[in-house]
């Protein structure tokens, strides 16, 4: 009768474990299933370059009035405040005279690190370089290069009812 | 009298045993159908689809997206309208199917941008710029 009893209760305790073991792992697996982000930050960054020198570069010659006071987001139409909290952007012209343009957060350190696809961090920016040669007019035509790095950190989220 | 008392008290144990289980199962299923039915995956989806390609578009385009799966998503959480908003203060595209709030993403395009979903083509309408016609040639 003992016996019995005691064997009850083990099997009610095992019982009650396996079934917190199916429940958890049934949880997690969907939790992590249904739950995961899409990542399109690279997308993005892309995005961002291709606008930038699409503004700056005309068949080859950089627009007239580029310089180190350029206006990239009135001349591009992007809008100031969603590039100051996710994105950077850094502008580096080369010819006679050499100046750079740097906005957003500075994204500038980590995207150095993930360069070379060394390494690979999950909450780290994603980084796009690019760099052209271009024609620019100062006295006469003249050859410089400009290289355009972006990058975008843009995680969104659930939208919080007001 | 006690032989009956015990046989009693081991039926109620057997059944109870069957029925918490029963009820576990079930709720656990249900966890899972729930999250199955993708309203979360399919909000992100839309949403950052939308704001991408926004932010690719050049001015004065209409971008039609399929979004048939997305209102039978909706539907099936009894939800038929206001499934696509825009914030135009923080240049945000906010897609609900049924969860809470819904899922926001922004965009970084500064044109002059309208979005709305279409329920009788089943398209999200996007406009770009100034100068676009709707689907039934209006101008804004």
């Amino acid at each position: 009768m003992i016996k019995g009893k005691k064997g009850e209760k083990l099997m009610s305790l095992f019982w009650i474990f396996m079934l917190i073991i199916v429940g958890g792992g049934v949880s997690v697996s969907t939790i992590t299933v249904y739950g995961a982000e899409i990542d399109v930050r690279n997308i993005e960054a892309e995005i961002l370059n291709d606008r930038i020198l699409d503004c700056i570069v005309e068949d080859g010659f950089l627009v007239e009035g580029f310089d180190e006071n350029f206006d990239v987001f009135g001349g591009c139409k992007i809008n100031s405040e969603a590039i100051e909290d996710n994105f950077y952007f850094r502008i580096i012209f080369t010819g006679e005279k050499t100046f750079e343009i740097v906005r957003g957060t500075s994204f500038e350190t980590e995207c150095g690190l993930t360069e070379y696809n060394v390494i690979e961090v999950k909450y780290f920016p994603k980084c796009v370089k690019r760099v052209r040669n271009v024609v620019y007019v100062d006295g006469g035509i003249k050859e410089g290069s400009l290289e355009v790095l972006t990058a975008s950190n843009q995680v969104g989220g659930r939208n919080v009812i007001d | 009298m006690r032989l009956m008392c015990k046989r009693g008290g081991l039926v109620l144990q057997r059944v109870s045993y069957v029925l918490v289980n029963l009820v576990f199962f079930f709720i656990l299923l249900l966890f899972v159908f729930k999250s199955a039915t993708g309203a979360a995956v399919y909000e992100q989806a839309y949403a950052k689809q939308v704001a991408l390609l926004i932010d690719e578009a050049e001015p004065d385009i209409l971008i039609l997206i399929d979004f048939e799966k997305g209102i039978e998503v909706a539907e099936g959480n009894k939800k038929t309208s206001g499934l696509i908003k825009q914030d135009k203060e923080e240049n945000k595209v906010i897609v609900n199917l049924g969860g809470k709030g819904g899922y926001g993403y922004k965009y970084f395009s500064n044109y002059e941008v309208t979005f709305y979903e279409d329920i009788q083509e089943k398209v999200i309408v996007v406009k770009v710029g100034d100068k676009v016609f709707d689907l039934e040639g209006n101008d804004d």
